[in-house]
This record gives C-alpha cells, structure tokens and sequence, in this order.
C-alpha cells in the first residue's frame, strides 16, 4: 500500500505564524553569477566583499554600467544596488549590495561552489596559472598563465591601469567581471581580451583598494 | 529608464573632454544618450543610414553583454532595440559599413566579418558608452544608451 495513503488530513496540524521580523532570504549571493541590467544578463559577479562599516555586497567590473538586479540559480532575480566604482588607471571593478546575503563563495563551474580562503597577493601572479569562470561561457578554464601584472592598457580606448594580463581569452560577452581564482584563492575579476588573445583582470588587492573593500574569506 | 538627451549634446561633450572623452561615472547614473524614434518599422525603406564607429586599434575590449535585441535601419540610424524595450545605438568597430542601403556588414575586433539587416536579431559584445568616435551617428537618432561594440552574434531565436 502506498504509504501516502496512510496519512489521513485530521493527521496534519498546520500552525501559521506571523510576525513584524525580517522576511529571511534562503538564496544568498556568491561570485560567478549573472548580473543584470533591467532585464538583461550583462556581467558576471566576482566575489563577496565587505567594507569597512560592515557592509557586504558584490564585486565586479567597473565597465558594467546600470546593474540593477541579481540572478542566483533556482530563484527569481532580486535587488542590488551600486556602491562605487573604479573604471580607468585606478583599474576596472565596482560593487553592489543585495537584497540578499552575500557569502565568502563562488561559482568555479555552473553547479559547483567554492569557499574562499585566501587573497593572491598581486606580486606572486606572474608565470603562475590561473583558471576563470563567466555565466556566459559556462565553464571553468585553466589555460592561463600570467605574463604581467600593474598592466596599463586602453580599453575601448579608455586607459585602464593595475590589470594582470594572461596568456589565451577564453571569455564571452556577459563574463566580464566574473571571478579569476586558483584552487580556493581569489586573483581578480575579470576585465578585458586584446587582439592578441590575451586576457586582463583586475587584481583582487587593488580591486579592493580602489573601491575600499575586502573580499570575504571563511 | 533613464533620461533622453539629444546626440548633439552628447557629441558637444565628448568633444569638448577633447582626447580624454570619455563615460566614466558610477553605473547608476544618467547617461548620454541619443534618439531617433526606435519605432521605425523594420521593413521601412532605406537609405544610406550612418554607420557610427570607433576605432579598435591598439586596444584592448570590454566583454559585457548588450542583451538580445532585434536590429532596427532606417534612413538614417541604425537602432537595436533589446528585448526589455530600451533601445540603443550600437556604436561598430571600423571598418564596419553599409555597401547597400540594406546590408551593414559588421567586422568585429578579430576580423570577422558579418551581415546582418534590419529585422535581425542580435546581440552585441563590448560596453556601454560612448567612445572616440571615427564616424559619430547621425544627430536625428535617438536612443537611450550607446554600445561599443566589439563583436557581434546574430540569434536564432
């Protein structure tokens, strides 16, 4: 017998609570995610963050412009709202608060998280690998290296300073912003490719200087 | 939605900035803009509409998403009008150009080379702003944003 039709409704009690407290958001908000612009998937985020006054949020390129919503998988995209940014010789990131809690993780692939646990210091990167994800390509790559770093370099032919620059584009229109890392440990977020086929992302430590933050670690 | 300026203004701007023109400002705010009416039918006649663009040399490229849109040329403009109704004036890398009053022949950063006509949709790689111009769109075109574009997917959806 199924064991569904052992349950009688008189076996149910439903007791309903209500109260004035804070609706609890269940979804939070990590890195490696869409970030939208009424209505429209047009950056990827990069990493939690908090500043000094213990506001958290989200990091991600400064060239994204109008960010207004955030898309965590699973449910309907909610608030954000813009807090500062650098865009030019300062480098290329900006933040946001949302509406929802914004925990030390990151997308490293479409279903699969990761905790942070470290910052990469931006003078230990070069000839080191590093791997990235963006929403629009969907997948983690490893194929780079980094050549140089505190790279100054037109974008769009605006000049943008203190990028790292690496080996091979692997991105697609929508992963700006998103997360450069290695392992568990944050390097950038993503800014850039040239006609050369190389990469540029923003360093973690002067993304977080120029916007006068830190990424959140566990 | 954000304010309509005039392309004038815009342009007036950007020229007076001289070389250092250029869209930094927090994401939040107002930005220049420019319009001709996206209500334009797709299927209007056309004339030799201007191809706004800027030159990608010696530069790096932004990699953000203009959203999905279907593209929209007229006598004068060339509009993309996105899904969520904000219409923009897509600003092409050169040497993009219209060889017929239909066809705008798209060459991307790599060298690609794509046609699309009015009625496409599409969907634009590259930033919000407004950059260097080599040819700036016509000042009768409106819209509420402009796009550097450095790459171009045309939708099958």
């Amino acid at each position: 017998m199924d064991r569904a039709a052992l349950i009688e409704p008189s076996d149910l009690e439903l007791i309903v609570k209500t109260g004035n407290g804070p609706f609890v958001q269940s979804a939070p908000s990590r890195g490696g995610n869409w970030l939208l612009d009424d209505g429209v998937r047009e950056c990827t985020s990069g990493f939690s963050v908090v500043d000094n006054g213990g506001v958290r949020g989200v990091m991600t390129a400064g060239h994204c412009a109008g960010l207004n919503r955030f898309e965590e998988p699973g449910v309907a995209p909610y608030g954000m709202t813009f807090k500062d940014q650098s865009w030019g010789e300062g480098g290329d990131v900006e933040w946001h608060t949302t509406t929802h809690d914004e925990l030390a993780e990151f997308y490293s692939s479409e279903f699969v998280w990761r905790d942070v646990t470290g910052i990469r210091s931006t003078n230990a990167m070069v000839n080191n690998s590093v791997c990235r994800y963006g929403r629009r390509t969907n997948v983690r790559t490893c194929n780079h290296v980094v050549q140089a770093v505190f790279v100054n370099v037109p974008v769009d032919g605006i000049p943008v300073g203190d990028l790292a620059r690496t080996t091979n584009n692997s991105g697609l229109k929508g992963d700006s912003g998103g997360p450069w890392f290695f392992s568990t440990v944050a390097w950038g977020v993503f800014s850039a490719f040239d006609g050369d086929g190389n990469s540029y992302f923003t360093t973690a430590r002067e993304a977080e200087k120029q916007v006068a933050v830190s990424i959140r670690k566990k | 939605m954000r304010p309509v300026l005039h392309l004038l203004l815009t342009i007036a701007t950007a020229t007076v900035a001289g070389c250092d023109a250029d869209d930094r400002q927090p994401s939040t705010a107002p930005r220049p803009v420019t319009s001709e009416s996206a209500s334009a039918s797709s299927t209007e006649p056309v004339g030799a509409a201007t191809v706004a663009t800027w030159d990608p040399s010696s530069s790096a490229f932004s990699m953000s998403a203009s959203g999905p849109g279907t593209l929209q040329i007229s006598a004068k403009c060339i509009l993309l009008v996105l899904d969520n109704g904000k219409v923009i004036i897509p600003v092409w890398p050169i040497p993009s150009s219209m060889e017929s009053g239909e066809v705008l022949t798209i060459v991307d950063v790599h060298g690609n080379e794509t046609d699309v006509r009015s009625g496409d949709r599409i969907e634009l790689s590259g930033r919000t702003g407004v950059p260097h111009f080599v040819t700036p769109p016509d000042p009768a075109c409106e819209a509420e944003e402009m796009f550097i574009a450095n790459g171009v997917e045309v939708l099958r959806y």
